[in-house]
Order: C-alpha cells, then sequence, then structure tokens
C-alpha cells in the first residue's frame, strides 16, 4: 500500500485512455524514479497546457489562442471548411498535410444510442459562418458510418438554401488494401464509385 | 463455459470501453438483444451484420463476443438520408426497448426482412408496421381485429390510448379529439400517404413512450420531416 497521494494519482491516471489501474501504477513508479528529468517536466507541461489550451470560438479546435491558430493564419484559403467531427479528426487531417483551408468541429455526431439530437452540435455555429458569406465550400469529412452519414446529409440539408458546394471525401479502397480482406460494403461503395483512368 | 453462436446478428450500439474494446449490442436470431465486448481495431459499425461465437466464464457475466462483420447492409444507402435515418431509428429504438437475452426470432425475421427490402419504395409504411411489430414484442401490442365500441370492423380508424383497441370511424367521431388516429395501411392492405406514415409514427411513439415509459431516439423525430416523407 502506498501513500495516498500516490493513490490518487494512480487512480486518476487509470482513467486515462488505455491505462488502466496496473499500467497506471507501473507509470507512476516510472515517474517517480525519474523525478527530475520526467516527473516535474510533466507537471511543468501539464499545468502549462491546462492554463492555456482553450476551445476556438470560431471552429472549435483546441489551441493557446482564441482564435486558434488555424483561424488566424491568413495563408490559408477562407472560401473552403472542413466540417469535422472532433478534434482528433482535425488533427489527423492536419498531419496529412494536404489540406489548406479551414475547419469546422460539430463536437460528435447523431446518435441514437447516446441522445445526440442536432442541439448538442455545433451545426448553428456552422450556418451562421456560412450565413456570414465568403464561403464557396463545404467539405463533409464526417466518418462512413451510418451516423456519421446521417449527421452529414442532416448538415446539407441545413445549408441546402446558401450558395455553396456541399462536398464528401470519397469512400472505398484503402492505400494498400487488397480486395480480399475488404468487407462487402466498402467493396460496394468501392465499385459504385468507380473513376476512368487514363485518357 | 457458456457459449453460444449467431450469424447475422444486427448490431443496435457499439460505444469504445477502452483503446481496443468495444461494448457491443447485437439483435441476435436465438437470443433477442444480447451485449458483449468485442475486441479489435474497429469498432462494429451500426447497423452492420455480425457473425461469430459469444463467450464468458460464468453466463450472467457481459462476455466477449469473437466474430467479423459479415455484411454492411447500409453501404448502399450511405447517400440517402431518408433511409439512413430510419436505419438509425430503428437500430437506436430496438436497442433502448428490447429487454436484454430475450428471444424475439420472429422480431428478428422481420427487421432482418426490412433490411433486405430498404431499397424498396414503400420502406417508411413497412417501418411504421415494424414499430408496431416492437410494441406488440415488449407487450404493448395494439389490438386490430375489431371496433372495441361494436362498430364497423371493416371501417377502423382511431385506436384507443387507453386500451390500445381499435374503434371505427362512426363510434369513434365523437371522440375524435381523444382517441389517436389509426391509418388504414396498418390494419389492412392499403397504400400509406405521408399523412398516414405521420399519424403511424405518432401511434407508435404514444405507446412507446406513455405506456412503455420508454425514451424514443432523437433521430425519430426526424423520420416525422416533410422531407423524408416526400419521397
Amino acid at each position: 500500500m502506498s501513500a495516498p497521494e500516490i493513490e490518487t494519482l494512480i487512480a486518476l491516471l487509470s482513467k486515462l485512455p488505455t491505462l488502466g489501474p496496473r499500467s497506471a501504477r507501473r507509470a507512476v513508479l516510472h515517474l517517480l524514479n525519474r523525478k527530475e528529468s520526467q516527473f516535474v517536466p510533466l507537471i511543468a507541461a501539464l499545468q502549462e497546457v491546462a492554463d492555456k489550451i482553450k476551445p476556438c470560438a470560431v471552429c472549435g479546435n483546441m489551441d493557446t489562442s482564441d482564435p486558434c491558430s488555424i483561424c488566424r493564419d491568413e495563408r490559408r484559403g477562407k472560401a473552403q471548411i472542413c466540417v469535422v467531427q472532433d478534434v482528433a479528426d482535425l488533427w489527423a487531417l492536419e498531419r496529412a498535410g494536404m489540406y489548406r483551408g479551414r475547419y469546422h468541429v460539430l463536437g460528435g455526431v447523431l446518435s441514437a444510442l447516446d441522445g445526440v439530437g442536432p442541439d448538442e452540435l455545433k451545426i448553428p455555429a456552422l450556418v451562421e459562418r456560412v450565413a456570414a458569406g465568403g464561403i464557396a465550400e463545404i467539405i463533409l469529412a464526417l466518418p462512413a458510418t451510418i451516423e456519421g452519414q446521417t449527421t452529414a446529409h442532416y448538415v446539407a440539408d441545413k445549408l441546402a438554401d446558401f450558395p455553396v458546394q456541399i462536398s464528401t471525401l470519397s469512400r472505398g479502397v484503402p492505400m494498400g488494401g487488397e480486395l480480399d480482406y475488404l468487407d462487402d460494403g466498402t467493396l460496394q461503395l468501392a465499385f459504385s464509385a468507380r473513376k476512368k483512368i487514363g485518357g | 463455459m457458456p457459449e453460444f453462436k449467431f450469424d447475422n446478428a444486427l448490431v443496435l450500439s457499439a460505444r469504445p470501453l477502452g483503446e481496443r474494446t468495444y461494448k457491443v449490442s447485437l439483435l441476435t436470431d436465438a437470443l433477442g438483444r444480447h451485449a458483449g465486448v468485442v475486441r479489435g481495431k474497429k469498432m462494429p459499425a451500426t447497423a452492420g451484420l455480425f457473425s461469430g461465437r459469444w463467450q464468458a466464464r460464468l453466463g450472467e457475466q457481459t462476455g466477449h463476443f469473437y466474430g467479423e462483420e459479415t455484411a454492411m447492409p447500409a453501404a448502399p444507402f450511405l447517400e440517402d438520408a431518408a433511409r439512413l435515418k430510419c436505419l438509425l431509428c430503428l437500430c437506436g429504438l430496438l436497442d433502448a426497448v428490447l429487454p436484454e437475452r430475450h428471444p424475439h426470432p420472429e422480431l428478428y425475421g422481420a427487421v432482418m426482412d426490412w433490411i433486405a427490402g430498404l431499397g424498396t419504395a414503400d420502406f417508411l409504411m413497412r417501418y411504421v408496421r415494424l414499430e408496431l411489430l416492437i410494441l406488440s414484442a415488449v407487450g404493448f401490442g395494439l389490438d386490430m381485429s375489431c371496433c372495441a365500441g361494436g362498430g364497423d370492423a371493416c371501417d377502423l380508424a382511431y385506436i384507443s390510448p387507453k386500451t390500445g383497441r381499435s374503434v371505427s370511424r362512426d363510434k369513434g367521431r365523437r371522440y375524435d379529439d381523444r382517441l389517436l388516429a389509426l391509418p388504414a395501411f396498418l390494419w389492412r392492405d392499403a397504400p400509406a400517404t405521408p399523412r398516414d406514415i405521420r399519424d403511424g409514427l405518432k401511434l407508435t411513439a404514444y405507446f412507446f413512450i406513455h405506456k412503455g415509459g420508454y425514451k424514443l431516439p432523437k433521430i425519430r423525430e426526424q423520420l416525422l420531416d416533410k422531407a423524408a416523407l416526400s419521397l
């Protein structure tokens, strides 16, 4: 049995994704054994992030400034908004580095199970951004699940009266994917979205 | 060690439990709604079909599902908002109202038939009929065999919100404001107008909410949308 402070730390860490009580205990022990080199810098980093990070009032991204660095970046296109489910998706697209427009984080997708309806998502804020003008395209980068696509249709309905082009990401065979291993649904989508090659 | 095998169980819901584990609720043919844990990289998709086996150390435990997704019936309809909403609503409704591990083979068959015919034009009409069957499966079946007031059984137009029994147009006219509208397609072979669909959805919603005490999926409100009914 360790000190109550350590037990509290273990209990808090064990609530993090991928960590259970055992791995949290190992992580705490690891940090205690490397107090100066890892524990203290970690505390400082956690404190700094907790103090400075806030959600962007424009797009919903997490950043140290509001509006976030993406919304303030004048080099990024203002005419395109990529709509994503959550910040993790925004980070994934930023990692890929091929999109140079702005984002809008919905904060989830419509879900029958969790009782997430349109009111719980940041759809009105998106409509406001589009209504303010200057937007030419909305890219719906939502999951290819029934919940994700229902949300995409709902957003498209809400934006139907605005003169903007609404597009979604393509669905089908992933890079390195072998047809033999793909499920029927993905194959069907890939087949229906086939493209002409060459001339 | 308790175990059972199943084919083509409908994924009613799935949510992350850990980094690579998911709590999944399935509609199986033999044991009705059944929950379990699935391990893997990818979370099973709602409304997908899953085949495999369930196993636990003790029968009362949540246990694990071992198997794979065999089909994604929603795939051809990802561009079709009305059908997606309907399918999502069905999964949410079944997950909310069905008791766990209680066999409903007839309902399972009806759900699979409905999914197989999701591409047909009358999918909403058949969906409302399916909701009636779900009501019946959870103990709130409506009696549409005759008029509760002794009227003409060939012209049923209302349902009593108290008893769930049908009332003929003639006998029910005086109590029009207190009775629920019964669209003809629910008790005989008849076509359904958008208004009939709306009446049918309101009828089943009344019994789910007021008699069963269930909370309906929010997405169901959108089935009442004019856009969805203008198909």
